[in-house]
């Protein structure tokens, strides 16, 4: 039995929101194995942060900035610049992993990755001839879908936790180290206390706005956010400062423009908090519909002009989502947005849970007919969701997604050819003696099911995240060896099919019982 | 090609590192062989990238 503490490193070297979304997946991490030794792997710019956060072991500061100026320096040549970064990697290299977590979805976190010493790698890497590899569904998905914003609905820091295998469902907000600063603004601020993080906001709100018995700290400089510790309430636009105040259990109203959807990857964490979608036209109607927040007054019967008010909340399985404080319309695409939502919690989600994450299925067999109940998920999204949160136009919503089955079954039936193409092509090549036009022959019908494929999802724009996400991980692959390429290629097809299925099906569900909605 | 223009275009080179890393990058990438050392290169050119905004 082996004594030594796990040895596990983070690379994150993304931005600051990116490095607070992933503390929750530390503090996971730390609480299913407390012996675990925890690197984070971050841009050295945030090292003042990283003093303030608690709990993890050690830091790796990667000096992207100081390398960049040395690319800029003329009088530093290549190997200068070669030798700088493989002494300032050393440290970080010479330690032996168990396992390695990349969250950082662009090809500098991939490349780090690549060259750790480690047992197991989650998230983006290359393989030892430089192949793009992503050996794990959700952070294939945070590669190639969640960075859309359209048609995404999930928490980056969700993300971040199912990818590394350590997703927990319920509340999951810690302490940050965060002392107030005994000079700082802390001091007088009591109760009904705002802590204000929005520019645009600061005039209408000294002028009064309705706010004359709060008492108002204003973020000025990173220093002042030892103040927010004191405050019941953040208003902020900032979603660094969201993040942070909903991590540390502050309740939060985001402002968000209307019609961005960013805060559904960025937007402050737990339950209990508010996104104010707004456009900034009229600042007295948010003031009062902020005012109303703050004082605990019901929302769900007053009529927003341009602003939406949104609530976070957990779902049923323990995800982040953000449901609307009163009734609002609903698009067809808003109606997608919630499938999307449970196909990819599903196709996703379910297979690691379920343990098997890498099995051949019959041809035409779904993964939900083993492991989903669509009629849970239908019955999710039209009482939880529809029924609840929009008024009259999401039957319209409904019957127009109807419509839209036929070119979903078209996909459905490219991807059932392409599994059958694609075990054709395995037999092939599992045949020691076969001619190479047979292998020619049956590699040229799967690149014609491809083409038909890619071609449907540039003429629906519903379809489009399905594509995509097939589109990528085809992309992705090159011929190292044939065997295992005709496997993954059967995959890529089955995960097509599920979804597509999954799609049609919950569809046909919503139609089929309007009453519910 | 006279000596001199050969000359002048190698220093040109020599003074330009971005051209340098670009034939290195590909000399990797056509090799096949991905290692440390390969990947210190790459992490270069990417670095190099995201300062001219042409990273993912």
């Amino acid at each position: 039995m082996r004594n030594d503490p796990e040895q596990i490193v983070i690379v994150n070297l993304l931005g600051l929101k990116e490095l607070y979304m992933t503390l929750p997946l530390v503090y996971s991490i730390k609480s299913e194995s407390p012996r675990s030794q925890v690197t984070l792997v971050i841009n050295s710019g945030y090292k003042n942060i990283a003093e303030m956060i608690k709990g993890i072991d050690s830091f790796f500061f990667f000096e992207k900035d100081e390398i960049s100026k040395r690319l800029d320096d003329p009088s530093l040549n290549l190997i200068d610049n070669y030798r700088f970064i493989k002494d300032h990697l050393s440290t970080l290299l010479s330690v032996k992993y168990d396992l390695v977590i990349n969250v950082t979805n662009k090809r500098i976190g991939g490349i780090i990755t690549s060259m750790l010493n480690a047992h197991t790698v989650k998230g983006l890497t290359f393989d030892e001839y430089g192949h793009k590899w992503i050996d794990e569904p959700w952070f294939n998905y945070l590669n190639d879908v969640a960075y859309e914003s359209e048609y995404n609905l999930f928490h980056y820091m969700d993300i971040f936790t199912c990818g590394a295998g350590f997703f927990t469902a319920g509340q999951r907000i810690f302490p940050l180290d965060i002392s107030p600063d005994e000079k700082g603004g802390s001091q007088g601020i009591k109760n009904k206390s705002i802590f204000l993080d929005c520019p645009s906001l600061n005039n209408a709100l000294k002028a009064g706005g309705g706010f004359n018995d709060y008492n108002i700290a204003v973020f000025n400089t990173p220093d002042s956010l030892s103040a927010m510790l004191s405050c019941e309430v953040v208003i902020s636009s900032n979603f660094e400062t969201s993040l942070l105040a909903s991590l540390m259990g502050i309740r939060v109203i985001h402002l968000a423009e209307s019609d961005n959807r960013d805060f559904v990857r960025y937007g402050p964490c737990g339950e209990r908090n508010f996104v104010l979608s707004y456009n900034g036209n009229s600042p007295e109607s948010t003031l009062n519909l902020l005012k109303k927040i703050i004082d605990n007054v019901s929302i769900s019967d007053t009529e927003p002009g341009n602003e939406t008010v949104w609530i976070s909340r957990l779902d049923s399985d323990g995800f982040i989502e953000y449901v609307p404080a009163h009734p609002v319309s609903m698009s067809v695409k808003e109606l997608y947005r919630w499938i999307y939502r449970a196909i990819w919690k599903n196709t996703l989600g379910r297979r690691i849970r379920a343990g098997d994450p890498r099995r051949f299925l019959s041809i035409g067999e779904k993964y939900i007919d083993r492991v989903v109940d669509i009629d849970r998920e239908v019955q999710y999204i039209a009482e939880h969701v529809l029924a609840k949160y929009t008024d009259g136009s999401v039957k319209e919503a409904v019957k127009d997604a109807g419509s839209s089955i036929e070119p979903m079954e078209k996909l459905k039936n490219l991807a059932f050819s392409g599994q059958k193409a694609a075990r054709d092509f395995l037999a092939t090549v599992s045949i020691p003696g076969r001619e190479l036009n047979e292998i020619k022959n049956s590699r040229k019908r799967i690149k014609e099911i491809d083409d038909a494929i890619y071609s449907l999802g540039q003429g629906y724009d519903f379809l489009s995240p399905l594509v995509a996400s097939f589109r990528s991980a085809r992309d992705d692959l090159h011929v190292r060896n044939l065997f295992p390429l005709a496997k993954t290629v059967i995959f890529t097809f089955e995960d097509l099919f599920s979804r597509a299925s999954f799609m049609s099906e919950i569809i046909k569900g919503l139609s089929k019982n309007p009453g519910r909605i | 090609m006279d000596k001199n223009e050969k000359t002048s275009r190698n220093e040109n080179t020599a003074r330009d590192p971005r051209k340098i890393l670009s034939e290195i990058t590909t000399e990797i990438r056509e090799s096949g062989k991905f290692g440390k050392r390969e990947a210190i290169y790459l992490l270069l050119e990417e670095l190099m990238k995201e300062q001219l905004g042409e990273s993912n």
